[in-house]
């Protein structure tokens, strides 16, 4: 298969075969298909280009100098080629080809909880172990996801292997951090300083999530699942406690803060109960308040939680 | 048939619109007429280097270098700052990302030296009117070159091909073409670092060493890194080193007396004085209209104050040579 961009000879309508939907974004639909020169497996995320309106997409064209930038980690989706097409009105059609992953985090929490069966504790470690090295991989590479969740966190179920993918809303930052829109992240994911109108923040904002996402691997359960801005800060706040300037200096001064309930912090056993000791200590380095203060995926890699897992294959 | 000037322009306004998408919330421009390029005279380089200036020793030049705590906002985990520097300075070396030195010689037969600087003197007035961010232009140039790179002879559609034109100003469907054109050329790899990626890091540096006011070198090296994308000569370096040799420039001139490079500097840049001294002298050639005097956009965007007047600080006309010696 060419490299991405390669342009090559033939369309996507010539080099693959459509096997089935298996999802719809905000830029188009995204389909299991098989490559016919090889039989291999891919993913075809199709992009409508609107000719007459803005071109290619933003988040698309973002997604894809990223992916390229980021070459080829084992924990970040590959994206092995990109073609142009026409659909049925004769438009323009951008393919993006990624490798094919069976299924998703969302998927496998869910299956687990239809079963009522918990995530075996191993099992919740290594995935967090990878998740942490592929967050710490686009870190180090100035690439800020900010929309990490479950959904995006495609899986294989046989290997266990698990690969960062979705990066439409992903940015390269530079050192200083520039403002940054704060209408970004989905909302059970969404980091305190971005609910509160932060407009410049950093890897952090990534750190929160995988928190979250930890949690849920625990608990079969989003950890606060808000329906609107102000029900997510309530959220985190009973839990967590309501923030102030002893926790977290600087936080009335954010744009979106006001007078909330206040309630005094809660252990976080409380709301993840069957994980160990080192485990909630490593959540709680996570899910602190003050950016600054959360731990970074590469620290969190070192954690002792981490400390009898076998990382050979990982 | 549609001119081949004209289809540079289309070309550059896709640019334009490539970046912008990755910089929300900006609006869009598309590209006008150039300025006539018939009686450009661009000046030759005057006055002979003197060196007049005593050498004195920068007093801070062992100090340790700043903790990375100093070099980013507080949210940035201070380890990820040389891994993040020294990924940047990784891929600025990869060729695909780079434009061929040599490209207007080898390849173009239409575009020269000097429309290139008239175009990046024109697009550095774009930004200033839909105040864009500097890394916009620096990118937007970057593409172009680039794209220059790689098409030496793009045969331009007909008219027919065209949807309308008016005041030379392609509508919408042809620069969205045009972008397709160029991600497809440029094989999407349009992450490429620029002089203001790096610049900004060596600034921080160059301000907590010197205890000076961030904005006075962070203005000051913009302005400098603006005039080097003016410049075709400068494209023979890495945008690392034109940063460097930028920072390096703009000490010299808020301190001529003093020795503009650090061990702070020269341990986060990777560069000692010596591997800038070639660069360093262009870009004052450039600062002291010696080089490129007919552009006038970048200098006068730097005269406002809310640039703090930059570009009206006075410079010797030398750089003394000892500063390029190793400390």
């Amino acid at each position: 298969m060419e490299k991405p961009g390669g342009g090559g000879v033939l369309s996507a309508k010539e080099a693959f075969e459509k096997l089935e939907k298996v999802g719809e974004g905000t830029y188009g639909k995204v389909y299991r298909a098989r490559e016919k020169a090889t039989g291999k497996i891919v993913a075809l995320k199709k992009t409508r280009l609107h000719e007459d309106e803005e071109g290619v997409p933003p988040t698309t064209l973002r997604e894809v100098s990223i992916l390229r930038m980021l070459s080829r980690d084992p924990h970040v989706v590959r994206l092995m080629d990109v073609k142009q097409g026409q659909n049925k009105e004769g438009k323009t059609v951008l393919y993006l080809v990624f490798e094919y992953m069976d299924t998703d985090l969302k998927k496998f929490i869910r299956s687990f909880r239809q079963t009522g069966q918990t995530v075996p504790p191993q099992t919740i470690k290594s995935l967090m172990y990878q998740l942490c090295k592929g967050v710490a991989f686009c870190h180090g590479h100035g690439i800020l996801h900010r929309d990490l969740k479950p959904h995006n966190l495609l899986m294989d179920p046989k290997t266990m292997m698990l690969k960062i993918a979705d990066l439409g809303l992903a940015r390269a930052f530079t050192v200083p951090i520039k403002k940054y829109t704060h209408e970004i992240l989905t909302l059970w994911y969404r980091a305190p300083e971005v609910l509160l109108g932060a407009t410049h923040y950093s890897m952090a904002v990534d750190i929160w999530s995988v928190g979250c996402i930890f949690a849920e691997l625990v608990t079969k359960q989003a950890l606060f699942p808000g329906d609107s801005e102000l029900q997510q800060l309530l959220h985190i706040f009973r839990l967590l406690g309501t923030p102030n300037e002893d926790v977290w200096p600087g936080v009335s001064k954010l744009m979106n803060w006001h007078e909330y309930p206040q309630w005094n912090p809660q252990s976080l056993s409380t709301a993840v109960p069957s994980l160990d000791e080192l485990g909630l200590d490593l959540l709680s380095q996570m899910l602190k308040y003050e950016p600054s203060k959360r731990i970074s995926a590469k620290k969190a890699m070192e954690h002792a939680y981490f400390d009898d897992l076998d990382k050979r294959h990982l | 048939m549609e001119t081949r000037a004209a289809a540079k322009r289309k070309a550059n306004a896709a640019i334009v619109v490539v970046v912008e998408k990755q910089h929300p919330k900006r609006q869009r421009v598309v590209l006008g007429e150039l300025p006539n390029l018939q009686n450009l005279i661009v000046s030759k380089i005057q006055n002979p280097r003197k060196e007049k200036l005593q050498c004195r020793k920068n007093p801070n030049a062992n100090k340790p270098s700043p903790t990375n705590n100093t070099l980013s906002s507080p949210q940035l985990d201070g380890s990820y700052v040389s891994d993040i520097h020294e990924y940047l300075r990784e891929m600025e070396m990869q060729k695909k990302r780079r434009p061929m030195v040599n490209y207007i010689e080898k390849f173009q037969k239409i575009v020269t030296p000097t429309m290139r600087g008239i175009l990046v003197d024109w697009l550095v007035e774009v930004a200033e009117e839909y105040k864009l961010l500097s890394d916009t232009l620096h990118l937007s140039v970057s593409y172009i070159d680039r794209f220059l790179s790689v098409n030496p002879e793009t045969d331009p559609p007909s008219v027919d091909e065209f949807c309308s034109i008016t005041d030379n100003t392609y509508d919408k469907a042809e620069v969205v073409k045009m972008e397709a054109d160029i991600l497809k050329s440029l094989k999407f790899e349009m992450g490429n670092p620029t002089v203001s990626t790096f610049l900004r890091r060596y600034a921080n540096v160059a301000s907590d060493v010197q205890k000076t006011p961030n904005s006075q070198i962070e203005h000051l090296g913009s302005y400098i890194g603006e005039l080097s994308l003016l410049d075709y000569d400068c494209l023979r370096f890495l945008p690392s080193i034109v940063a460097a040799s930028v920072i390096f420039l703009a000490k010299f001139i808020i301190w001529p007396e003093v020795h503009p490079w650090t061990s702070s500097l020269c341990e986060c840049s990777g560069y000692k004085p010596a591997e800038l001294k070639e660069c360093v002298l262009i870009l004052h050639d450039l600062y002291l209209s010696r080089k490129a005097a007919s552009f006038k956009a970048v200098r006068e965007k730097y005269k406002h104050q809310k640039f703090k007047c930059v570009a009206n600080l006075p410079t010797p006309p030398y750089v003394p040579s000892c500063y390029f010696e190793d400390q």
